[in-house]
């Protein structure tokens, strides 16, 4: 048996990367000077010398105190007060199609409850030695540590699951970034809610393009070449770009510091399906942030980093890039954004317009990408023999994600005007599945309206139109389940093929339909994993063009996943199964 | 390891039998010595099991190794009390030493320690200042807690119906199965130990004298307990479950208690 089997022992340890400073009181650089109880805990909230705080790290770690707990090897000094971690897993939204969920899905939180005590500032305080009081006899460790770490926003937190026996190093690890607490409470508990890093997506934290400060110092006319703009530097614009004034774009070929701020020249006024207008002093000079024929990848990254502030060590850019060239390298994006928007509503609608998406996963503590397409690769199989839990598995249908017609807008007539005004588009895709409609099918039409500012181009909206009428003509099913913690490896973003007698065919088949997992929970940490999961059958699959003189259709068991073998006039291979097809 | 006595022991005349058991609480142990460490790893702390707390412990950076303990003044102990360690895990034997005034004497032998569980040893009375444990063999051990003092002893034995600590585990159980019944998993979390020790015809002489203080030092801290050392040998490091408060039992002065403890486990 393995440890993750029978006799299995859950250990459980919290991190906490509290920030601290790497000097020591009074030595240089640190110019503080004070007696030993003067001195501070090396945070920047009781730094003497914040000119010098060399910011660092201290791990402080948190154990319930189990016998399992007790000496994990990596862990020297663990503080048995964790009293329970309560997790809010990340959940997809498969290329925005849930229509009633932020674009993004959910973030993952945790909620981390301690229980406070005495504690004798042991690793906390450098300078314990020397203070002239017994810091187990003042005040408790909570109450110390949030005044001594007042500035706590980036702290990370880290939630380490594993079994006895297991070096920390070795235990499934998931990353969080600090978003605030409660307590102590008459209890004496402290709870502490972190949030995944894509948090800082959020439409009041992130916006791009970032706001303008610059404002006309005179009025202009409709054709001067050139605007001064007060309030501002040349550090404020780039060299070069779009500036939005009104209701009109103009772009600009240089940008210097002048006598009342900064001057840019070299304009070209009514750009993007604007007209050039006379404006007032005091109007806002706002820079516009223009993507042209980029890769899908690229955007988001440069929005996710330069914009929402994300570290480019948390952005799994470089299979990102893999994702793009392996399965949508003809997807690329262009827009000019005239105001500053929600990154989270830039990044929804990309999602949207290139099938694809974005999630934390915390385990990996990375951004990760995935395009929705054709598998290439078999997906396991999960049955409820030997996987799914007891008393588990359920389905159920999401009639809100049908789509009977696709329509696509795209070519935007006005940049700076709304872009979910149908007025405003000088095209639209429309792909329809009309038989769905009818009264012996769903009987009822459902419309998707996809306005697509991203892509401005017959060659790109109209497959987007083809595909979204593909993968969601039929009503697309949800599917929960639980499996024992030996199988949890698999998580969000895997696809997984589902074999139950809960789900078959009209002859009593089972259906073996796959389904991509769309948030996974450990709801029993160790023990039990709690899945959902989306139908995705109508992704398709990937298909190889065999080699000419390739042999015959060997049966399923053994052809392999992607090889295209011919089947008869009605599709089907020797064995009963589905060939592939080309539409 | 649990109880661990001196080389041919002799129980003192005015003690009472082994039979009865050894409480050793935060009254009894002294406390505020200075400490000195032969060596200390990095991250933990000389000091640490100079306290109750059974996080903050004492690595040293070899096997071979000594903690000590000056108390100040010379006083009159007979035991040593260690809890929160690893030497059952780490392979090393024990001795338990004072300094005569010249050289360091032992009054526990090198013993080999065989598991995790809380030490008791139980020594004849030696009045001196300075105390210390002396490591050796095996790999470097962790330990949170050594004390030193003079022993309360109980005044009666306890007699039938008492579970033994050690087998008191509050251990949590959870099995998994498929939708079609087969077995996929089995999980467990081993907490605390459980016991419950009852007492009767104790005085009430003996309750004003001693039973108090024990009651005052087990309001704070935890406490060590060797419920039987001449036959069993658990020892268990305990907080009470509520403040163990003498009952009358109607027969002249004599009264009964109990005392509900939990206890760390370590295995």
């Amino acid at each position: 048996m393995t440890k993750d089997l029978a006799g299995r022992e859950v250990v459980q340890v919290v991190e906490i990367e509290q920030p601290f400073c790497s000097l020591v009181y009074g030595n240089n650089p640190c110019t503080a000077q004070g007696t030993d109880d003067k001195k501070c805990y090396n945070t920047y909230a009781t730094c003497q010398d914040q000119d010098n705080f060399a910011a660092s790290t201290l791990s402080l770690y948190f154990t319930r105190g189990n016998v399992a707990d007790q000496n994990i090897s990596g862990v020297t000094y663990a503080i048995p007060s964790l009293v329970s971690v309560s997790t809010s897993p990340t959940r997809i939204n498969l290329s925005s199609a849930n229509k009633s969920a932020s674009g993004l899905g959910n973030r993952a939180s945790v909620k981390i409850k301690f229980k406070d005590h005495p504690h004798t500032d042991k690793r906390v305080d450098p300078y314990v030695d020397g203070r002239s009081w017994d810091p187990y006899l003042r005040a408790s460790f909570w109450s110390k540590w949030f005044a001594r770490n007042r500035y706590r926003q980036n702290i990370t937190v880290k939630v380490y699951e594993g079994y006895e026996g297991e070096a920390l190093g070795a235990m499934t690890v998931r990353e969080y970034v600090w978003d605030s607490f409660t307590g102590p409470d008459a209890d004496g508990n402290v709870v502490v809610t972190a949030k995944d890093i894509l948090a800082k997506v959020e439409e009041r934290k992130a916006l791009a393009p970032v706001a303008s400060p610059g404002k006309l110092h005179t009025n202009i006319a409709s054709g001067t070449s050139h605007v001064e703009c007060n309030s501002a530097t040349e550090s404020d614009y780039p060299a070069t770009g779009t500036l939005r004034i009104g209701s009109e774009c103009m772009t600009y070929t240089s940008r210097a510091n002048s006598a009342n701020g900064v001057t840019f020249s070299g304009l070209t006024r009514g750009t993007d399906g604007t007209t050039a207008s006379s404006h007032s002093a005091g109007d806002t000079a706002q820079q516009c942030l223009r993507y042209t024929t980029q890769r899908t990848d690229d955007v988001l990254a440069d929005l996710l980093e330069n914009y929402a502030g994300i570290p480019s060590t948390k952005l799994d850019t470089a299979n990102w890039a893999t994702e793009y060239d392996s399965f949508s390298p003809s997807v690329t994006l262009t827009a000019l954004i005239t105001k500053p928007t929600g990154v989270n509503q830039l990044v929804s609608e990309i999602s949207e317009q290139s099938s694809s998406y974005i999630w934390w996963d915390e385990r990996d503590a990375l951004v990760k990408f995935k395009v929705i397409s054709g598998l290439n690769v078999a997906p396991d199989i999960l049955t409820e023999e030997s996987h799914i839990l007891d008393g588990s598995l359920s389905f159920r249908d999401l009639p809100d994600q049908r789509v009977s017609q696709a329509w696509v807008y795209y070519l935007l007539d006005d940049v700076t005007r709304s872009i979910t005004d149908a007025e405003n588009w000088k095209a639209i895709q429309i792909s329809a599945d009309l038989n769905a409609e009818g009264d012996n099918e769903y009987g009822e039409k459902s419309v998707r309206e996809i306005f697509a500012r991203w892509l401005p181009s017959d060659a790109l909206a109209v497959p987007l139109a083809n595909r979204t009428l593909t993968r969601y003509v039929d009503v697309p099913r949800e599917a929960r389940f639980r499996l024992d913690a030996k199988d949890r490896t698999y998580w969000t973003g895997d696809t997984v093929r589902l074999s139950t007698d809960m789900e078959v065919d009209a002859f009593g088949e089972r259906r073996q339909a796959t389904y991509t997992i769309i948030q996974a929970e450990e709801v029993v940490p160790g023990e039990v994993v709690e899945y959902m999961a989306i139908s995705a059958t109508a992704f398709g699959k990937i298909y190889r063009i065999m080699a000419a003189g390739s042999g015959d259709y060997p049966g399923a068991a053994t052809a392999g996943y992607t090889d295209a073998y011919i089947g008869n006039s009605a599709g089907v291979l020797s064995d009963g199964e589905i060939c592939a097809r080309i539409t | 390891m649990g109880v661990i006595f001196e080389s041919n022991y002799t129980l003192p005349g005015s003690d009472q039998p082994l039979a009865n058991a050894r409480i050793a609480h935060a009254n009894t142990w002294y406390a505020g010595g200075t400490i000195a460490a032969s060596s200390t790893a990095t991250d933990f702390f000389a000091s640490g099991p100079n306290n109750s707390l059974t996080y903050e412990k004492w690595k040293p950076t070899s096997a071979t190794a000594t903690w000590e303990t000056d108390l100040g003044s010379p006083k009159a102990i007979d035991y040593c009390a260690i809890a929160a360690h690893t030497m059952g895990t780490n392979g090393n034997t024990l001795e338990v030493e004072y300094w005569n005034g010249s050289a360091w004497a032992g009054v526990i032998p090198s013993t080999a320690i065989g598991d995790n569980m809380p030490v008791f040893c139980i020594f004849e009375p030696v009045t001196a200042q300075r105390w210390r444990i002396s490591i050796s063999n095996g790999t470097a051990p962790e330990i949170g807690v050594i004390r030193f003092g003079a022993a309360m002893q109980m005044p009666q034995a306890i007699y039938g119906g008492h579970s033994p600590l050690d087998y008191g585990r509050m251990t949590r159980s959870q099995s998994a199965y498929s939708m079609s019944g087969e077995f996929l998993g089995r999980s467990k979390q081993r907490g605390w130990l459980e016991a419950s020790f009852d007492w009767t015809h104790l005085t009430r002489a003996w309750i004003d004298t001693y039973w108090k203080s024990f009651q005052k030092a087990a309001e704070s801290e935890p406490f060590f307990i060797a419920w039987r050392p001449e036959d069993f040998s658990e020892v268990g490091y305990c907080q009470a479950e509520r403040v163990p408060a003498p009952t009358s039992m109607s027969i002249g002065s004599y009264h009964s208690v109990n005392v509900a403890v939990t206890a760390r486990a370590y295995d």
